[in-house]
């Protein structure tokens, strides 16, 4: 699922997100931009709390957002024997 | 939020991932099954529909007696089911006439057989063979009767109340407003159909029926179609051309809802208190307005006509084609009921009020009858506005496609500054772009899920910083573009004041493009956009593909559909063009074309170096 998500999110990013900014010229107000912070996102938190914190970022952007450094939180300390991922 | 723990998901994050990239080819089908679930979406609930199957159904009865093809003369109708009382006189005309009844909006022709309509002229709307529009499909009313004749419960009773001739209180041509009325007593039966026309859309109908003095419950039918459907425009449908299949839309206590034909079920009686229920098209409707809603009563008629699935070449292979029609009345038996036939209009639904719970007309109105699609939040708003330009451009230049113009270019307008502001950075992205790439290659090695990466962010949010990049316009412009793109479409396929508006070449802004001047127009203008736009941080394989397959796809789209959206594209388009070209002539702009042809002529060799390269081969 993880990898399932990442390869949609790269995907994106190299050929339709060029797309979107072909329409339409800008940028986004924050750094990193919503697609990496998923990336990122997923890859440290998993796909289910990566993929919440990611759509929780996507309604972070409007208009009245400043903008700026928004930083994936880093991921809490595994357990020491962690059970089989879901997924 | 982010900070919130789910006690149930404390498995640590799957480590690795594909680092970002996967491998290209599962990417790449992934990529197209995306696009298949986006597509299938768009297909299977693009109509909408309301899986509400018909609520009471208290009486199937068996399909209706054919009443058309053989019509024999009425002396040949037994008593249906009633004993002959002599006592009673009988009216009965004695031959075939027919009445027309006309005003300003339309001309009907009623014949006195059955006491129906044969033809129902809309005067201000003309059929795509440019014939004045009929809102009587013949091929169907054939087959299926005309409207205002009977439904009855007794296949031989309908019949005979639609065969009959009837004595009619006048003939010839009479001007609304006016009042005809249709008068058969025989054989026990005693039929009266008093219709009022006045100057609107809207006619009043009163039927009283008779058996041996106790009144029959039979209702008023609109029984098959629309003149204006579709499915039955001669010739080919010109692509992209959206089929909206014929509606039964109703209103009950103020609720609107609708249910496409295929869905319609036939033959059910349905006793709910209508406000209004009818049959919609794209563009025309008929509906009945009960006088009594508590005691209204609607049967659903559903019937299946095979058509040539080419109508121009009648050996085509055939298709059924679903014809819905409705009958309407009152569950006591004599009807008063309004029924509007005509043009799925704002301001003209907008007068016509259903009745409302004290009795008086003063319900909701038929507005609902026109549908916006699925982005109607913005696509109706969309529509006054072209609506108020429509009207402020007076008599002289009374064109929609000017509308769209002019709105399209105040749009812009408005969206100058933050565009403006969105350009410059874009400049200044790609003047530290190099830097920007050199910081993401020191980190390039780590994988996605670590912790480092952050630096790598702050790092680069420090650079723009001190560059004075400011990204606050962000996604807006995009945003508002797309709705508004979505939202020009379903105006644009469903207002019937769009529909055969011209504007010089486009015979119909409704539909493609007839000399294909547009599409192509948009095409070079985009692309020439995406050459002499900069856009930093995008690798030139990936830059050449935008710049080809963007124009391709928008024109593709543009190609098939409605030449008024390709208006409304191709306007955004060039003032687009042109601003980007003012800024490109900045300071700033002739600074990175410099920066761009420093770097092409250093990748091409010394000698070559083209000075006049643009972005498109940095």
């Amino acid at each position: 699922m993880t990898r399932l998500l990442l390869a949609t999110l790269a995907l994106y990013r190299r050929w339709l997100s060029p797309a979107i900014h072909a329409i339409s010229p800008g940028g986004c107000r924050y750094q990193p931009t919503c697609s990496e912070y998923a990336q990122i996102a997923i890859a440290t938190h998993g796909p289910v709390r990566g993929t919440v914190m990611a759509l929780f970022r996507l309604l972070r952007c409007h208009p009245f957002a400043r903008g700026g450094l928004d930083q994936v939180p880093a991921a809490a300390i595994p357990r020491p024997h962690p059970h089989e991922p879901l997924t | 939020m982010p900070e919130i723990r789910n006690p149930n998901l404390q498995t640590p994050g799957t480590p690795g991932g594909s680092g970002g990239g996967g491998d290209m080819r599962s990417t790449m089908a992934f990529f197209v099954l995306m696009l298949a679930v986006l597509f299938g979406y768009q297909y299977f609930f693009k109509p909408k529909t309301a899986p509400i199957a018909p609520t009471q159904t208290q009486t199937q009865t068996q399909s209706q007696a054919p009443q058309a093809g053989t019509a024999p003369s009425q002396t040949q109708w037994a008593p249906a089911g009633a004993q002959a009382s002599g006592t009673a006189p009988s009216i009965v005309a004695t031959s075939e006439t027919e009445t027309t009844v006309e005003n300003e909006l339309y001309k009907i022709v009623f014949t006195n057989r059955g006491a129906q309509v044969k033809t129902w002229i809309l005067k201000s709307y003309k059929d795509t063979t440019g014939k004045p529009l009929d809102m009587v499909q013949p091929q169907t009313a054939a087959r299926f009767g005309l409207p205002l004749s009977f439904y009855t419960y007794e296949p031989a009773l309908t019949a005979q109340l639609n065969q009959v001739l009837y004595q009619a209180s006048a003939t010839g041509t009479l001007l609304a407003p006016n009042s005809l009325t249709f008068h058969y007593a025989a054989y026990g039966l005693d039929v009266v159909k008093t219709l009022h026309f006045d100057s609107s859309y809207v006619i009043s109908i009163d039927t009283e029926v008779k058996r041996n003095g106790s009144p029959v419950r039979a209702l008023v039918q609109w029984p098959a179609g629309l003149g204006d459907m579709e499915e039955f425009r001669p010739g080919k449908a010109p692509t992209g051309s959206i089929l909206t299949a014929s509606q039964f839309a109703w209103l009950i206590d103020g609720k609107s809802d609708q249910q496409v034909a295929a869905k319609v079920g036939g033959n059910a009686t349905l006793n709910e208190p209508y406000q209004y229920a009818g049959i919609s098209d794209l563009y025309f409707a008929a509906a009945f307005l009960p006088s009594v809603p508590s005691d209204a009563s609607v049967v659903t008629l559903h019937n299946t006509i095979e058509l040539p699935g080419d109508l121009s070449d009648p050996s085509s292979t055939k298709k059924p084609a679903n014809v819905i029609g409705l009958a309407v009345g009152d569950q006591s038996g004599s009807n008063s009921l309004r029924l509007y036939a005509g043009p799925k209009q704002m301001d003209v639904l907008n007068t016509i009020h259903s009745i409302g719970s004290d009795g008086k007309a003063d319900g909701p109105t038929l507005e609902p009858l026109i549908h916006y699609g699925w982005l109607g939040i913005v696509a109706k708003p969309l529509y006054i506005a072209l609506r108020f330009l429509h009207g402020l451009l007076g008599t002289g230049i009374n064109n929609w496609g000017w509308a769209i113009i002019i709105f399209t270019a105040t749009f812009n307008l408005i969206m100058l500054p933050t565009r403006f502001v969105m350009m410059k950075s874009s400049i200044k992205m790609a003047r530290i772009q190099p830097k920007v790439d050199a910081i993401r290659k020191k980190y390039a090695h780590l994988k996605m899920n670590d912790p480092k990466r952050a630096d790598m962010n702050a790092e680069i949010m420090a650079l723009h910083q001190a560059e004075g990049i400011n990204m606050v316009g962000g996604c807006l412009p995009l945003l508002v573009q797309m709705p508004l793109f979505i939202a020009y479409f379903e105006v644009l396929s469903n207002v019937i004041e769009l529909r055969q508006a011209h504007w010089f070449w486009l015979t119909d802004l409704s539909l493609p493009d007839p000399f294909h001047v547009l599409p192509i127009l948009i095409i070079l203008s985009m692309f020439l956009t995406q050459f002499i736009t900069p856009s930093p941080g995008m690798d030139p394989a990936q830059r050449r593909m935008m710049a080809f397959m963007m124009p391709v796809f928008f024109g593709f789209i543009l190609w098939h559909y409605a030449s008024g959206l390709a208006l409304y594209w191709g306007t955004s388009n060039m003032i687009n063009l042109s601003f980007q070209l003012i800024i490109n002539n900045t300071k700033d702009g002739k600074e990175l074309h410099a920066i761009a042809a420093r770097k092409a002529a250093k990748k091409l060799g010394s000698g070559r170096g083209d000075q006049r390269t643009i972005q498109g081969r940095r």
